[in-house]
């Protein structure tokens, strides 16, 4: 409290749009979610055969993917907090009290744990309880429930890469090979959990949903249950589905008893990570070698680690100074291991929500159903979520292109460089490789539902002129407004310009894809039109925004706000 | 011919003057000093003159060419080292320089020449490959000097040269910048080592609350602090400053 008060001290009516811009953007993507579930759940609940499976197979799949996204993005964000963030300056001074950098961490990893459960599970929950009534006492235990299923999906990712961690010390000791560094545990942290994600699907059983509510005699007037309790039963999550599932059919008992147990999993994994603290301080000590070594060691660490020329150099581009900035870039985000992760992350959920439209036509085709009375809705719905995991990276990478350029503006501020021709390495950077992963998006889209080729292209060359507006705006409105106080992107985005963002990008993206979605189903007359309208208007302001940004760089100074 | 000509030069942050109303020229083959207490103007003064910051009144002139109306050609002709050296996540220190003097257009060829020569002389060969975040402060500083050197400038503004440099390294890095001046070039350093500042430079300016006091050569500069011959600039310091 006493730090929101000393950080409100100034700027406090900037500081209080940020605020209600923050919570404006919370509550439109809660309430697009509520709405979602509710009339989603709405359909269902007129279903009498599918109306208890369904929506359990909804909470099964919901809470595995938010159990897995809260593991994850725990798991990336601990292990730089623990061993690569800036309290780590302060541990060698704060022995031996250096479990508070532990703690700390881990206070953390559980608050960005829990934030998925404001803006995804309780608009989830308050939609379903809006079809499938919840008494009060019920809702407060599915609430534990959730909060204690991120608790230990945080507390189990430190403790997993703890495991790592120690797992390849020992190969490391035993074969006298000297594998043994951050980057390595980070990595097998990874390929572990890339092997368990696939062993998840696995048991999911994503390939054939159908199957699931397949009736099994002609007698059965409910879908079974039983299937579901059988692919989901090995994970933490089905104890929140019980949770929630046992409080809307009155079972307070089960209610009860789930969260009891996912309570008691939940202090298991404090204890686990009461345990891994106490290695934490010998692991520090040896992740910070090769960055307080002498020099000698240094390179001699580069060099082992990337052979005799040292790390592969990016392809040359340094004949210019445009092509040095372009390079720089690349290295910028391609080596450091934290922003790769998170790209690699991001990637890794966009494409896994690619294959999930693969598998539900798979389904379909399966069973006999053509996609074309859905394909308005299926492509719009597709161009929602590549806006949004195109605007999560800009969030993530442009935005913060200009802002985390502080510490070395001494040698981009001195160059005999116009600023605008930074930002234009820059745009040109990041567009390309956002152009790139939207073709092979438009490429995976159009294998997988098979429209005409004309629809296809219309669909491709609309996705790539949002991707090239909402670099612009990313880039843009970072260029207008930098902020100096910190190169963490994590609190730029929450900045009053990165809620802008969010903000701006959510309301265009949202209004693109019901425009597209209107053409599509062509139902609307002049949604032509209106769809014409809107490329026009995004090209617009794609160029507002570039003079814009050019103009605010002309007198671009590298300052923190005095 | 002036290097480097400022001319009633203020600088502001909200109601703070941190430069007043300043002006100052540094010719060809001169190393200028400039020593002042914490908050007196010193590193924002390098920092407008190196086009981090823009003037709010006055003009600045690198080598002919004013730093607000064409920056880009005006920078072209200076090196700046910083206090705090600092590059990216992620390059090599082999990287940094490659790219510093792309970003002053310096051709690969000669890029690869001057560096080699550079490492050799501040007995940095072989290191090269390392990266930047992983090496220690002193090397991270010979880097950077490397860098405000390898385009051949023809003004060098330095920051704070020596902190965190070993001996053996500080006086490379003073016999650079002098043997830099000496060959045509001028420097202006910030610093709080008097030593330094008494040693190399050639004139001494003291700044105070914005303002330059005193500049001229450490010898008219005791006769202002009305001390004897054998004052050192210490001694001046606390008079002026």
């Amino acid at each position: 409290m006493y730090g929101f008060r000393r950080w409100f001290r100034n700027q406090k009516i900037a500081k209080s749009i940020t605020i209600l811009l923050f919570l404006g953007v919370l509550f439109a993507v809660g309430f697009g979610i509520y709405s979602f579930f509710r009339w989603e759940f709405g359909l269902i609940a007129h279903d009498a055969y599918l109306r208890v499976a369904l929506p359990l197979f909804f909470y099964e799949g919901l809470f595995l993917v938010v159990f897995l996204l809260i593991f994850v993005s725990s798991f990336i964000t601990a292990m730089f907090a623990l061993f690569r963030g800036g309290m780590g300056n302060v541990l060698p001074m704060a022995s031996p009290r250096y479990p508070i950098v532990f703690w700390q961490a881990y206070r953390t990893t559980l608050f960005s744990g829990i934030w998925p459960l404001a803006v995804i599970t309780i608009p989830a929950f308050l939609g379903s309880a809006a079809v499938f009534p919840v008494s009060f006492w019920g809702g407060a235990l599915f609430l534990i429930s959730a909060v204690c299923l991120a608790g230990l999906a945080a507390s189990l990712a430190i403790i997993f890469f703890f495991i790592a961690a120690c797992g390849l010390y020992i190969v490391a000791h035993y074969t006298s090979r000297r594998i043994f560094s951050f980057g390595k545990a980070v990595g097998v942290g990874v390929v572990a959990i890339a092997l368990g994600l696939w062993l998840i699907a696995r048991r999911v059983g994503l390939g054939d949903v159908t199957a699931i509510f397949a009736p099994v005699s002609s007698a059965w007037s409910t879908s079974r249950i039983d299937i579901l309790f059988e692919r989901f039963g090995a994970f933490p999550s089905h104890l929140a589905t019980l949770t929630l599932f046992g409080a809307q059919q009155g079972a307070f008992g089960v209610a009860a008893l789930t969260t009891a147990t996912l309570v008691l999993m939940f202090a298991l994994g404090a204890l686990g990570v009461r345990i891994a603290a106490w290695g934490f301080l010998p692991l520090w000590q040896i992740f910070q070698e090769g960055r307080y070594e002498a020099k000698a060691v240094s390179t001699a660490t580069a060099i082992r680690r990337h052979g005799k020329e040292g790390p592969i150099s990016f392809p040359r581009f340094f004949r210019s100074p445009l092509g040095a900035l372009f390079e720089k870039e690349g290295i910028v985000m391609f080596r450091g291991m934290k922003s790769a992760l998170w790209f690699f992350f991001l990637f890794v959920l966009w494409m896994v929500q690619v294959a999930l439209e693969f598998f539900i036509r798979g389904n379909l085709v399966k069973y006999g159903t053509s996609i074309g009375s859905a394909l308005a809705i299926v492509e719009s719905l597709q161009l929602a979520t590549a806006i949004y995991f195109v605007s999560a990276f800009i969030l993530r990478f442009v935005f913060p292109a200009f802002s985390g350029e502080g510490r070395t503006a001494w040698i981009l501020g001195t160059a005999p460089l116009r600023m605008q021709n930074v930002f234009w390495a820059k745009f040109l950077f990041y567009a390309s490789i956002f152009l790139a992963l939207g073709l092979v998006f438009c490429g995976l889209n159009f294998f997988i539902i098979q429209t005409a080729v004309a629809q296809g292209l219309a669909f491709g060359a609309f996705t790539l002129l949002i991707i090239v507006f909402l670099v612009a705006f990313g880039l843009g409105l970072g260029a207008i407004f930098p902020n100096f106080e910190s190169d963490d992107p994590e609190v730029l985005s929450t900045s009053l310009p990165g809620l802008g963002f969010i903000f701006g990008s959510l309301f265009y993206g949202g209004a693109g894809s019901y425009l597209f979605y209107r053409f599509l189903a062509g139902t609307a007359p002049g949604a032509g039109m209106a769809l014409a309208g809107f490329d026009a208007l995004t090209v617009l302001l794609t160029i507002i925004i570039f003079a814009l940004s050019l103009r605010a760089l002309g007198t671009f100074e590298f300052v923190k706000d005095y | 011919m002036d290097v480097l000509k400022v001319e009633s030069l203020t600088k502001t942050f909200g109601a703070t003057k941190a430069v007043d109303n300043l002006s100052l020229t540094l010719k060809s083959g001169e190393v200028y000093a400039l020593i002042g207490p914490n908050g007196s103007g010193k590193t924002t003064l390098v920092k407008t003159i190196a086009g981090l910051l823009r003037p709010n009144h006055g003009h600045i002139a690198v080598d002919g060419v004013d730093v607000v109306a064409d920056p880009a050609r005006a920078k072209a002709a200076l090196g700046y080292i910083p206090d705090e050296p600092s590059a990216w996540t992620g390059m090599t220190g082999e990287e940094f320089l490659h790219f510093v003097g792309a970003l002053w257009g310096v051709p690969a060829a000669l890029r690869k020449e001057r560096i080699a020569a550079l490492l050799a002389e501040f007995h940095l060969a072989g290191i090269e490959k390392g990266y930047f975040e992983d090496y220690s402060r002193g090397n991270k500083q010979k880097f950077t000097i490397m860098a405000g050197l390898l385009h051949h400038p023809k003004l060098l503004l330095v920051d704070e040269p020596i902190v965190g440099l070993d001996p053996e390294s500080a006086e490379i890095a003073k016999h650079e910048f002098r043997r830099f001046a000496n060959e045509g070039g001028a420097v202006l350093i910030v610093t709080h080592t008097l030593g330094v500042a008494q040693e190399i430079a050639d004139v001494i300016g003291v700044l105070k609350g914005g303002r330059l006091v005193a500049s001229a050569p450490f010898a008219a500069l005791k006769k202002k602090a009305k001390l004897g011959a054998r004052a050192s600039l210490g001694d001046v310091y606390k008079v002026l400053a």
